[in-house]
């Protein structure tokens, strides 16, 4: 099973902001005018600075959020509520250790060290952030859905997605928080605000099925040390005859060799 | 054994030339056999980012190397030719060395040793050494095991290290031409004839190890098939001494005309010249070898009456 992660980061809005410290302050500013919800903060893990939005919190984004009425408080009420429950507080624990173990910000390693780390805490965080995102659609007249599928190309700042729906999405590559890489699966989230639609590229969070399961376990088998005693192996075929010669024999041949010698041609 | 070896040393330096005997240390050097079960396989590199996952279901952490990954599900190609088959694992601590025991000649072929405008090409003949115990060791100097061959210390080897000519294996020429100076010692003459008898011995049951062992076994029939004694042991002995020289003139006085005879063929010697000199040792060694055959009848005849 596969889905868009549930969280991102403030590094993912920072970018589709516009990157940088041009993104950093644009997305300050929506926080400011209370369009972003409040994250759940997570202070400095190594070098990363990083707060925590569910995902919804893209709607923050579309510049028509803000004539809806009563959205901002909507949407931080409902990030308040998903942020308390008991599997948001393990998820963030995986995500602070996940981080930990970056060299350089990479949020497609992010969420599959997460994934490694809290895969049944993320299952059920996904699930409350989806019946959030119902709510608020049925709430603010705002809409999202994820598709899957696969860069099919990026060229002049664009990323070509084919859909496994069919079709094709063009999406600027400052709204591509998953690697560029061509044939990697991703997802692409689209939020509908008042018949504005935008869609961002997330990587995938490929919940591991049965199959996988399975498949983590022979694998795991095969890499266990060999634990089997080494046999008693029959090196040689010799049997000793029941006598033996008096004495060493004289022997003739001395320093006859065929083998040792470097001929011309063999 | 090792009657004749002396006090050595039993090693020296590797010279430029690969030579039958030579110790190399590598550990691409393992003795892999076929068992019914063997087939070819395909397969190749997995990029490292792949890789990383296969780690993660191994529990292992396989960093951003690729690594490869093969099958006999996977189509087999030419160009590669794997199989999947068996190998016999040395304990980790001890080091991969094997002794070289295709012939001079052939090595010389294969890895195009002096040899202009032929290609390296073919495959040469090795041997695991195994490193036993000072007791085993010593068990298998003085039992003559033709399968196993016992060699000197050296610093250079592990201790008690043995042939094992029950596991050899055979290595592509192309990558011996690349580590040929991962060869850690080459044998002394003596020790190299040693080697080439034990090695005749174990592969076609021929040479002096075979022979003495079977005028053994006829001094036992002489003694009515008790302790040998010494005077049949002598009688059955002239038969080796015969042989002794017989393999002396097949491995020295002939590989000297062979030698002579490559001189003249490819270096432009002069036959006329050499040829007397050869053929007065061959002589010699024929009337010596008569004599020899001729003690050993009659020492034989008294036991040949019913």
């Amino acid at each position: 099973m596969a889905t868009a992660p549930g969280f991102l980061t403030n590094h993912e809005l920072d970018l589709f902001l516009g990157g940088g410290t041009a993104g950093q302050r644009q997305r300050l500013r929506l926080r400011k005018d209370q369009l972003l919800p409040e994250p759940a903060e997570l202070g400095r893990v190594r070098q990363f600075n990083i707060a925590l939005f569910p995902r919804f919190a893209l709607a923050g984004l579309v510049r028509e959020l803000a004539s809806i009425s009563q959205a901002s408080e909507t949407m931080g009420v409902l990030t308040a509520r998903v942020l308390r429950c008991a599997a948001f507080e393990e998820v963030s624990m995986a995500v602070r250790e996940s981080a930990g173990s970056l060299g350089v910000w990479s949020f497609d390693a992010l969420i599959q060290g997460v994934l490694e780390r809290a895969e049944d805490a993320v299952r059920e965080w996904d699930e409350v952030v989806q019946r959030a995102e119902v709510e608020l659609a049925e709430r603010l007249r705002i809409s999202f859905s994820t598709e899957l599928g696969v860069i099919e190309r990026v060229a002049n700042d664009v990323c070509v997605v084919s859909l496994d729906s069919g079709g094709v999405e063009r999406v600027p590559s400052i709204r591509v928080a998953a690697v560029a890489e061509i044939g990697r699966a991703v997802a692409l989230e689209r939020v509908n605000v008042l018949a504005k639609e935008i869609g961002y590229v997330m990587p995938v969070e490929i919940m591991p099925d049965e199959q996988d399961r399975e498949l983590a376990a022979w694998f795991a088998k095969m890499a266990e040390p060999d634990t089997t005693p080494v046999l008693a192996e029959e090196r040689s075929h010799y049997e000793p005859l029941p006598y033996r010669r008096s004495k060493p024999r004289d022997a003739l041949w001395h320093g006859a060799s065929t083998m040792t010698r470097r001929p011309m041609a063999g | 054994m090792f009657e004749k070896l002396g006090e050595g040393p039993h090693y020296r330096d590797p010279e430029d030339d690969v030579v039958f005997g030579d110790i190399f240390e590598a550990e691409f050097l393992r003795d892999i056999f076929v068992r019914e079960d063997t087939t070819v396989m395909g397969g190749g590199l997995l990029p490292g980012h792949l890789a990383r996952k296969v780690g993660s279901w191994m529990n292992a952490e396989l960093g951003h190397e690729d690594i490869d990954l093969f099958s006999p599900a996977f189509q087999p190609k030419q160009e590669t030719r794997f199989a999947l088959a068996h190998a016999s694992f040395l304990p980790d601590a001890q080091a991969h060395q094997a002794i070289l025991v295709s012939d001079s000649c052939v090595t010389a072929t294969a890895l195009a040793q002096g040899r202009e405008g032929r290609r390296v090409a073919g495959r040469l003949l090795f041997a695991p050494l195994m490193s036993v115990s000072e007791e085993v060791w010593q068990g298998l100097v003085e039992t003559e095991d033709f399968e196993r061959f016992p060699l000197p210390d050296d610093e250079r080897l592990s201790a008690g290290s043995v042939a094992e000519f029950g596991n050899c294996f055979m290595v592509d020429a192309r990558d011996i031409n690349e580590h040929v100076n991962r060869r850690v010692a080459s044998l002394s003459q003596s020790l190299a004839v040693e080697l080439e008898m034990h090695w005749g011995a174990y592969s076609t049951r021929r040479g002096p190890r075979a022979y003495e062992r079977n005028t053994l076994k006829l001094a036992w029939l002489f003694s009515g098939g008790g302790r040998p004694t010494a005077e049949a042991e002598k009688a059955a002995d002239a038969i080796a001494r015969a042989l002794d020289l017989a393999f002396q003139l097949e491995g020295s006085d002939l590989e000297d005309v062979s030698a002579a005879e490559e001189s003249v063929r490819l270096a432009g010697g002069n036959a006329s010249e050499l040829t007397p000199s050869l053929t007065k040792r061959l002589v010699d060694r024929l009337h010596e070898l008569a004599q020899l055959a001729n003690t050993a009848a009659e020492g034989l005849a008294p036991y040949g009456k019913p």
